[in-house]
């Protein structure tokens, strides 16, 4: 029971308003929450491989469709929420001024979890970005990106690497903040080592005046260069599943 | 020397490297040395002892021996995108010369310069970069200023000194 | 690069003199400033460098031509790299250019060899090339539609088109080490020989370990090259708003309608317009420019990558291990911006409201 506790993630969505409009008012607004998980680490999650998610378009039969549909549609909750959120952020029309407070509509979370699961499913997530955490510094990559990581890595040249400790992922309609980190079953930021190479000699060059105090030292640091090849997100737990699982896990 | 004045450069990847597979990029290098001299004592030491466990692990690398008569014993590495990169071997241990012909296998080839940023991406943003216009209510954009209802004093919560004045007051 | 060797040589020089400069100063007899200057050297020195620089710069050769060169071993080595296991024969004659053939032909006729007598038993590597070409250039194609299912196949040819130019195939047979390989007469080597020998490698593939390896060896080597480019600028759009308003029309929507939504700076050499654009009331896409006529077409060009869904936001190019699972359909065609062109405006002159080059 302690370690189920440990796994316990309480994560922050804020999530974007998609970009289709159905009115000629433009607002662009921000929906910001915070939406409390129970446990994220599931059994139903774990064993399914991440390179064959719902959200890849490629795993099931491909289908060749006609003409996208251009209109999207809103929910109700979302533009409630939206309002709610602008207001917060000090946009024109502002009525009063707040603190970020977390919403404590059930329905909301349920919403919101569902809208993500949904354009998982569809593939319409587009492209992934993501914050992950090596040695002491966050670095925002996206598949394609290559990052520097400074002094001495063990992994070799050619290693793949899967980076574990991600702070962030978000695409172009949401994004998912842990607090600190997002759980591995559902996130998987996959990487290359592509080089390992010292740098151009640097100087540390001390000196002290009328003191006859002179030190000078080349150096080279060792960095190791990572290839980002791809971020995926699978299927989040949603309200009724995660109430069935904590039922099933009490049997036990 | 100033900062200025040594070459800079961004991150590279040759031939998006990594991103297909994997491709070492160190494509043969060359031991050069001298048979008889002492000075290339340790060479000789690492070509008996430790080359072949080189060749073996790396395929890849087309691996040359060249011996000079009474030359300064080196390593040349040659790289997929053209560059050649030559390292004096005097006064190098065999374990010394194992670790910088590791360390030519791990590089990309591209010179070493001043790093200007230790990252880089195709895509910087993801949702779109923020511009003055992105939250700003539609309203506005028919709206003729001066408008009384974009002019009027927004509403803030407790100020600092309403919060002095209460508490005096309360005291009282 | 005579100027460069004749400045190292200077150097040398330069660096000698020094050397017994400090060697003498070391010694008890000279202290302090060096009283002798050797003007001779200096003339000599200016002397070298005048000669290295008549000279000219230095005949390019060939990297075979070098003492630490092993072609059978280079051979060998080129399969492990990519991590690929060619046959050797099939290898050795891929990288055989026709011009090859042809030298050694008159090679033996100068040397009166009967070339009856003694067959050359030399195959170049045209018909590899031409298999190679024919399956990069149809999986290239299957792939990008596969992609990018909403995008039009002139936008597909067009990213095919900028994958299959010589100078890009020959950037790719270079980096991976196929310039010094290559058997040919001319050089240095042009990048159509270059592009030929790539195209000739993944033939050999296709035929020593069939089309999936050859297809993964076109993904992993030829597609990331996307990654930089943005894949919507290669396919250059005449009239945007032509296309949008055919296409909006034939999916049943009402005809594109552009609106200023914002505009600042209007009388500045900084002026800002942000021009949406609504089709039956519905948003779909909006954009900045300078004039209202640019922010109008960007908008439109907007739009049309929205309906094409290669937006800033779309994702990623599937490539190396996530890449082995793809399903793709090879029969599939996306549809034609020309066919739509010629559905909506029919019997117009399509040349008036927009143009063909589409």
């Amino acid at each position: 029971m302690a370690a189920k506790t440990c796994t316990k993630n309480v994560m922050n969505f804020i999530m974007r308003s998609p970009k289709f409009y159905t009115s000629i008012k433009l607002k662009e607004l921000l929906l910001c929450r915070q939406l409390y998980f129970g446990c994220l680490v599931r059994p139903c999650l774990g064993g399914s491989s991440l390179h064959s998610l719902p959200g890849n378009r490629f795993s099931s039969a491909v289908v060749s469709s006609p003409f996208p549909s251009l209109v999207s549609c809103r929910t109700k909750s979302t533009r409630k929420a939206d309002i709610q959120i602008s207001m917060n952020l000090g946009v024109c029309g502002i009525e009063k001024l707040e603190d970020f407070t977390s919403l404590s509509d059930k329905s909301l979370e349920d919403e919101v979890t569902g809208q993500i699961n949904e354009s998982l499913e569809q593939g319409n997530t587009g492209r992934l970005y993501a914050v992950v955490y090596i040695r002491g510094i966050q670095h925002k990559v996206t598949a394609g990106d290559l990052i520097v990581v400074k002094y001495d890595f063990p992994p070799n040249v050619g290693d793949r690497l899967r980076l574990e400790k991600v702070l962030a992922v978000g695409g172009k309609d949401f994004s998912m903040i842990g607090q600190p980190l997002l759980s591995r079953n559902f996130v998987r930021v996959d990487a290359t080592v592509v080089e390992k190479t010292l740098s151009h000699n640097r100087v540390w060059f001390v000196y002290q005046k009328r003191r006859s105090f002179k030190k000078f030292h080349l150096y080279r640091e060792i960095f190791t260069v990572l290839a980002i090849n791809s971020i995926q997100v699978a299927r989040l737990p949603e309200q009724n599943e995660e109430i069935e699982n904590q039922s099933t896990q009490k049997l036990e | 020397m100033a900062n200025n004045a040594i070459p800079r450069d961004f991150l590279k990847n040759v031939l998006q490297n990594g991103m297909g597979r994997y491709v070492c990029q160190l494509q043969r290098i060359t031991f050069r040395f001298c048979k008889s001299h002492p000075g290339s004592r340790h060479m000789r030491d690492f070509i008996e002892n430790h080359l072949l466990d080189f060749t073996q692990k790396n395929p890849g690398v087309v691996v040359y021996l060249q011996p000079r008569r009474h030359r300064p014993p080196s390593i040349v590495a040659e790289f997929l995108n053209g560059r050649r990169e030559s390292m004096e071997m005097m006064r190098k241990e065999p374990q010394e010369i194992c670790k910088w012909a590791e360390y030519m296998r791990g590089r990309s080839g591209v010179q070493i310069v001043n790093m200007i940023h230790n990252n880089h991406t195709e895509t910087p943003s993801t949702q779109g970069i923020w511009h003055p216009f992105m939250f700003r209510d539609s309203e506005t954009a028919v709206a003729k200023f001066p408008d009384p209802k974009y002019s009027a004093v927004r509403e803030t919560g407790k100020t600092a000194t309403d919060y002095v004045l209460e508490e005096f007051n309360n005291k009282e | 690069m005579a100027a460069s060797m004749a400045s190292k040589l200077f150097r040398a020089g330069a660096r000698s003199t020094i050397r017994k400069v400090s060697l003498f100063s070391n010694g008890l007899l000279q202290k302090g400033p060096r009283r002798n200057y050797d003007r001779h050297r200096m003339r000599y020195l200016k002397e070298m460098y005048q000669k290295r620089l008549d000279a000219g710069p230095e005949k390019p050769r060939r990297r075979s031509e070098w003492i630490n060169w092993n072609y059978d071993a280079e051979i060998y080595a080129f399969g492990q790299r990519l991590g690929e296991e060619f046959e050797e024969s099939t290898l050795r004659q891929a990288f055989i250019n026709r011009s090859y053939v042809e030298g050694e032909k008159k090679k033996r006729a100068e040397l009166g060899i009967d070339i009856d007598a003694v067959p050359l038993q030399l195959d170049d590597n045209t018909e590899f090339a031409n298999e190679g070409s024919v399956l990069m250039s149809s999986y290239l194609k299957v792939y990008l539609r596969n992609i990018y299912p909403y995008m039009f196949e002139e936008g597909i040819s067009a990213a095919h088109d900028y994958l299959t130019t010589d100078e890009m195939l020959a950037h790719i047979s270079k980096h991976i080490g196929c310039e010094d390989l290559i058997l040919s007469e001319e050089f240095p080597t042009s990048s159509a020989t270059l592009s030929t020998t790539f195209k000739a490698v993944v033939g050999a593939l296709f035929s020593d370990k069939g089309r999936e390896r050859a297809e993964q060896f076109v993904r992993d080597f030829v597609l990331p090259q996307l990654i930089e480019t943005d894949i919507n600028e290669l396919w250059q759009i005449v009239n945007p708003m032509g296309l949008l308003k055919a296409v909006l029309v034939l999916s049943g929507k009402g005809e594109p309608e552009p609106r200023l939504l914002w505009k600042s700076g209007a009388n500045t050499i900084m002026s800002l317009y942000w021009v949406g654009i609504y089709s039956d009331k519905d948003f779909i896409a909006k954009s900045p420019g300078e004039t209202i006529l640019i922010a109008e077409e960007m908008a439109a060009r907007e739009a049309i990558k929205k309906i094409m869904k290669t937006e800033d936001s779309r994702a990623p190019l599937v490539l190396g291990a996530a890449a082995e699972n793809l399903k793709l359909d090879y029969e599939r065609v996306n549809v034609s911006a020309e066919d739509i062109i010629r559905k909506y405006y029919g019997s117009e002159d399509p040349q008036k409201n927009t143009s063909t080059s589409l």
